[in-house]
């Protein structure tokens, strides 16, 4: 029963999106959303209990065809990574569909498409998570822009037709170079499955110096589009700016991931990783000087903006911008501190884009000079608001701070960064506080100012309903949770990430141990590698 | 609140009293609010107290007395029974930033040993060969081992008796301008304008760090705003040259006439019959 688990978190949304495509603006078509969401969440659930938490192996593995000639495979599975994105889409999906009951029913509505859309972007994300096989990967990685494509040029704001084309034309511009990367590695290693091709490109003298560099260039034109790094970030304001009130949640909170994700699980192993240790250092500073320039680089841009939902957008890039220097950073806690930054940041952003959303259908406006003194007819929803705007800063005892200290500790420490690298994100953190309270201050505090009715019924006003607060309500305990006791979720993403750089470490290790003229430490080290690699490959042997 | 014409009149004699005695209002001094009745011992005897500030000020301060003083009573390292820094100190982060950096700076414990590690005093070449004893391994708050008691170091006199020293000298200033003679304050700053200026404006901290730092970071946001909107544009040049090219192609190929469209076919139809049957 375990392997038919992930194939129903990705059939399951899909077989929803035909019922809503099905029942149209006349059936219950939110209801069959919710419910599908709901049992997403709920398999997802059962599948965690599943899911043995304290060993490094793949897990719930299921494999649902093979392509011989190409030695490709519908293989899917999860790693403790994995399945906590799981949990978190399937939570913001929920989240997000629940606080869409706000729209306008009926005639013309167009709620079948528009659940229906956002049902496939839930099953294709799940996808990208639990995908064991590159083109597997690859294709569910693509297939996420057909949702977006639609959900933003149909229900979008008034430039939805060039945000739609945007995002599109400009993601899958970077992919197509990501395509030949990945063909041209899985037939050299003769097979598409992620691990053995992890192994194989790690593997001393498989892959020359040219052929590596050339692969990781490929990886990376896909993954620091889809990411998004400076400066191939102009797509992701516009269709932040542009989406749908609350699909926005999903594709804010989770699609900005998967760039992040490929490059901490494909690029980095494949790519900037290799049997003798580090193989790229030059693309990796020049990956890491990007992340900053777009850490503080979103942040002043953030600052700039009038619109709230800009706002938040351009604090997403530079939020990745975090994400993607721990990573660089190549070392234990930054890689770990990354991982949770993925996840914080998606619950944060995408609570932060529900209540804006609120706001907005209650007022008709997101300009941050036309609003002001929310607080004193919104108490409920200035709660949230402050709350979400605190873990985005970054303060103590919220999920955010664990991340962002970990992601700058290891900016300090790596030996492949430096101290420069982490005074300069620490200044991001100074800029995300200017800029979230400068936005928090004016939409919440002082005089009363909001639009004359007329925009938007009055009916809509008022403070947040219980619907709203039951949307609301998960992720501001998921925020506490996570920040007060973050030590089990970052215990576990030990056994995703040791894999990932177990050759740096190893090199790390061997350096070391030569400097102080250890011989026999070397060897155990050696040894330790072997181990290392031989659990890896059994691991994907299927469990 | 509507008074009397009686009472009206004692307010302003009691205010005109007060005043004799207080000096003039000067800022930063309190004059008694409007409608309050002083009783007229207090507005004849001024250095039985000035106006008396209101419970929900005064019992927030008490509480916080008590506190300051409490903490002081409890952090008190020569103490014999629990001290809190005793209890801190048990904190392996405390206790291994604090053998880390003896280790990598010198020194020595109090019994002489140059580490101490569970009880046992080690060399510093035991420290450097086994390493990772140092900080646990993949430490993230793990506690659990068990950590000898740390000894509270000379307490320092000097520094007790001039912070002392300090604190009694400021309750003493402001016993005698708040309450003992209120006018004296008042004759203070009129012989020393430029410091009041100073002070009211708070050393113009909040101006200085306007200008150094908050208008130039806005300035830069600006910036960066605008070459966002640069880079957007140059996206969309790059987004047209395909579209003006296909543009061309269409003007060359899409002429609208049945003719060209049959030779383009039957030139296609040439091409793959040639590729299958070469």
């Amino acid at each position: 029963m375990d392997f038919a688990l992930l194939p129903m978190l990705i059939g399951v949304p899909l077989v929803g999106a035909l019922l809503c495509a099905l029942s149209g603006e006349k059936g219950p078509t939110r209801a069959i959303a919710l419910v599908t969401a709901l049992l997403h969440f709920a398999i997802a659930g059962y599948a965690a209990t599943r899911f043995d938490w304290d060993i490094r192996l793949e897990q719930l593995m299921a494999e649902l065809g093979t392509f011989a000639p190409l030695n490709f495979s519908l293989k899917v599975g999860v790693d403790p990574l994995s399945m906590l994105l799981v949990l978190t889409t399937s939570v913001l999906s929920s989240v997000s569909i629940l606080a869409s009951f706000s729209r306008a029913g009926g005639a013309g509505s167009k709620d079948g498409a528009y659940y229906a859309w956002l049902l496939v972007l839930l099953g294709t994300m799940t996808g990208v998570w639990v995908a064991r096989d590159l083109l597997l990967f690859y294709a569910f990685f693509e297939l996420i822009l057909v949702p977006l494509f639609f959900l933003i040029g149909t229900f979008g704001g008034p430039d939805r037709r060039m945000a739609a084309g945007k995002i599109f034309l400009y993601t899958f511009a970077g992919s197509i170079l990501a395509l030949p990367a990945i063909l041209y590695v899985g037939l050299r290693a003769g097979t598409f499955d992620i691990g053995s091709v992890i192994h194989w490109a790690q593997a001393e003298g498989n892959l020359s110096a040219g052929e590596r560099f050339w692969v990781l260039m490929g990886l990376l034109a896909s993954f620091c589009v889809k990411t998004p790094i400076f400066p191939l970030h102009t797509w992701q304001p516009t269709a932040m700016g542009e989406a749908p009130g609350n699909g926005v949640v999903d594709a804010s909170g989770m699609v900005l991931k998967l760039g992040a994700f490929a490059m901490l699980k494909i690029a980095v192993p494949i790519g900037f990783v290799s049997a003798g240790g580090l193989a790229a250092p030059t693309a990796l500073t020049v990956v890491a000087v990007l992340a900053v320039i777009g850490i503080l680089y979103g942040g002043l841009c953030a600052w700039a903006q009038t619109d709230a939902k800009r706002v938040l957008a351009y604090s997403s890039l530079s939020h990745v911008g975090f994400v993607v220097l721990g990573i660089m950073a190549l070392t234990d806690i930054g890689m770990r501190g990354a991982s949770l930054y993925l996840i914080n940041t998606a619950i944060t952003t995408g609570g932060l884009f529900l209540i804006v959303g609120m706001i907005y259908e209650r007022y008709g406006t997101r300009d941050l000079t036309e609003l002001g003194g929310l607080g004193k007819v919104m108490p409920l929803g200035a709660f949230f608001f402050g709350l979400f705007t605190m873990a985005a800063i970054g303060l103590p005892l919220l999920n955010g701070f664990v991340s962002e200290f970990l992601t700058i500790l290891s900016a300090f420490t790596s030996p492949y960064l430096g101290i420069g690298f982490g005074v300069c994100a620490a200044l991001g953190i100074v800029l995300g506080a200017i800029y979230m309270l400068s936005m928090a201050g004016k939409l919440l505090f002082g005089p009363l100012k909001v639009p004359a009715e007329g925009k938007v019924s009055a009916v809509m006003r008022g403070d947040l309903n219980f619907r709203e607060v039951t949307a609301l309500a998960p992720l501001a305990v998921l925020i506490v949770v996570l920040g007060v006791f973050p030590q089990p979720v970052l215990d576990t993403l030990r056994y995703t990430v040791e894999p990932l750089r177990a050759p740096v470490a190893a090199a790390e290790a061997r350096a070391n141990a030569t400097a102080s003229g250890g011989a026999s430490i070397v060897a155990s080290i050696d040894a330790d590698i072997a181990v290392e690699t031989d659990g890896r490959t059994k691991g994907e042997g299927g469990r | 609140m509507s008074v009397s014409k009686a009472a009206t009149a004692r307010l302003d004699h009691h205010k005109d009293e007060w005043e004799k005695s207080h000096g003039a209002v000067q800022p930063g001094m309190s004059a008694p609010p409007e409608g309050e009745v002083v009783d007229e011992h207090s507005a004849h005897g001024g250095h039985h107290g000035g106006p008396r500030e209101p419970l929900v000020m005064i019992l927030p301060l008490i509480v916080l007395a008590i506190g300051a003083l409490a903490a002081g009573f409890l952090n008190f390292p020569q103490r014999d029974s629990w001290s809190l820094g005793q209890y801190l100190g048990q904190s392996p982060s405390l206790y291994y930033g604090y053998q880390s950096a003896k280790t990598e700076f010198g020194g020595k414990n109090r019994d002489g040993s140059e580490y101490l590690l569970d009880g046992k005093a080690l060399t510093r070449d035991q420290v450097e060969t086994d390493g990772a004893m140092i900080v646990p391994h993949g430490a993230f708050g793990q506690v659990g081992r068990n950590l000898p008691e740390v000894h509270g170091g000379m307490p320092h006199w000097v520094m007790y008796v001039v912070s002392g020293a300090i604190a009694l000298a400021g309750m003493g200033l402001a016993y005698q301008f708040h309450l003992k003679d209120r006018a004296a304050l008042g004759r203070l700053s009129q012989r020393l304008p430029g410091l009041v200026r100073v002070l009211e404006a708070k050393y113009w901290v909040d101006e200085i760090y306007d200008k150094l730092f908050v208008k130039p970071m806005w300035a830069l946001a600006r910036v960066a705003d605008v070459f966002d909107m640069i880079v957007n544009a140059l996206v969309f040049v790059v987004a047209y040259v395909p579209k003006v090219g296909a543009y061309g192609i269409s003007l060359a190929t899409q002429r609208g006439l049945v003719q060209g469209y049959a030779v383009v076919m039957l030139i296609g139809l040439a091409v793959m019959l040639l590729v299958i049957f070469r």
